[in-house]
């Protein structure tokens, strides 16, 4: 009987528990971010490339400091526009009182909430993510994107008036 | 008309994005293989890259010094020369003479000559340290003329490069560099111009 010898060099690493998940929840920060299916996937493979390279740790908070690096080093490379000053106050919303978690129609059928989302700057789409779906405090938020928990705070309030609004816009249209 | 909380829809519409399988099997697999691929790649063209600049350097080296000519040489060590003058240098040996150079500069492979023209333009020897000159070793030497002015006389074997050394004189820095053999050891005396 034949026996391959396996060289160190083609030797298997093993697979961290949990990558799965990790990537699920990686891949949809990315969208978050990109808010394009395409891009996200790209995104995800840049960065755990980058991790594989760095040799860095497969947890959730360095894998998304990564997605979030390759995305603005994309988007920077592109000379896109990507996020804006946070200290402008010019969202007419802002000044309205907004429920944060208001009750509302069905707005994913037809695609109205990934419509309004798409209107959403990334940085107000990830921030949204990040305490809605991800669950993190204003201070993680905070952390993550280096901006002050109080900036956070309001964009958060800001965005959701926000894509109330956008929402209330488009169930009128025809 | 059924409602839900925008939170909760925000999150079903989250969680209904996922990557594809294609993307998600690749991921795993670059995982399970340790490092990226193309980085193992780009260190190997970065090695192959470092050894053929090494080949080549080396190879240009060597046919440049096979090329040079005996005056191209020559303007080499001149300037050499007038640039070790111009630097001056912290001196290895305090000496009057060249016999007692000798016996200080042990290191030397070759044997110390005071050269002819040295006595006669009244020249005196104050120091010396050690030196290379065209990638051989050479002795600096340090003498004053009457005048107190300094010079600079570099002395090494008559080997490689330097035994097709073209004798001459050139004008350099403002300094004017002799160059000749004398005893079998390539001599390079460099001093101000008058």
């Amino acid at each position: 009987m034949r026996t391959r010898i396996v060289k160190p060099a083609e030797q298997q690493h093993e697979v961290p528990d949990g990558v799965d998940a990790l990537l699920d929840r990686a891949y949809r920060y990315a969208f978050s971010l990109a808010h394009d299916a395409a891009e996200a996937e790209d995104l995800l493979q840049d960065a755990c490339l980058s991790i594989l390279a760095s040799g860095g740790p497969w947890e959730r908070s360095y894998l998304f400091a990564t997605v979030r690096n390759r995305f603005i080093d994309r988007y920077r490379r592109n000379r896109k526009i990507l996020f804006l000053s946070l200290d402008r106050h010019d969202d007419r919303e802002e000044d309205q009182p907004a429920e944060l978690n208001w009750e509302a129609p069905d707005v994913l059928r037809n695609g109205l909430l990934d419509r309004a989302l798409s209107l959403l700057r990334a940085e107000e789409r990830e921030t949204l993510f990040l305490a809605v779906i991800e669950g993190y405090t204003a201070e993680e938020i905070a952390e993550l994107t280096a901006r002050p928990r109080g900036t956070i705070l309001s964009l958060l309030h800001r965005t959701k008036a926000k894509l109330r609004q956008l929402l209330g816009k488009q169930q009128v249209l025809p | 008309m059924n409602t839900k909380k925008i939170d909760d829809q925000i999150r079903d519409y989250y969680e209904s994005q996922r990557p594809s399988p294609q993307t998600v099997a690749r991921v795993k697999q670059m995982i399970g293989a340790g490092a990226p691929v193309h980085s193992r790649r780009r260190l190997w063209i970065g090695i192959a890259a470092a050894v053929a600049i090494a080949v080549a350097t080396f190879i240009w080296t060597a046919a440049h010094r096979v090329a040079l000519s005996p005056q191209q040489v020559a303007t080499s060590v001149a300037r050499q020369a007038a640039f070790g003058h111009n630097q001056k240098q912290e001196l290895e040996f305090r000496v009057t003479n060249c016999a007692d150079l000798q016996r200080q500069m042990k290191s030397l492979d070759f044997s110390l000559v005071e050269p002819a023209m040295m006595k006669e333009m009244n020249m005196r020897i104050v120091g010396a340290r050690y030196a290379t000159l065209a990638g051989e070793m050479a002795a600096q030497i340090f003498y004053v003329d009457a005048h107190g002015v300094p010079c600079t006389l570099y002395e090494a074997r008559s080997t490689d490069q330097l035994a097709r050394i073209a004798a001459g004189e050139h004008l350099i820095d403002g300094l004017r560099v002799a160059v000749w053999k004398e005893n079998g050891l390539v001599m390079v005396l460099a001093r101000p111009m008058a």
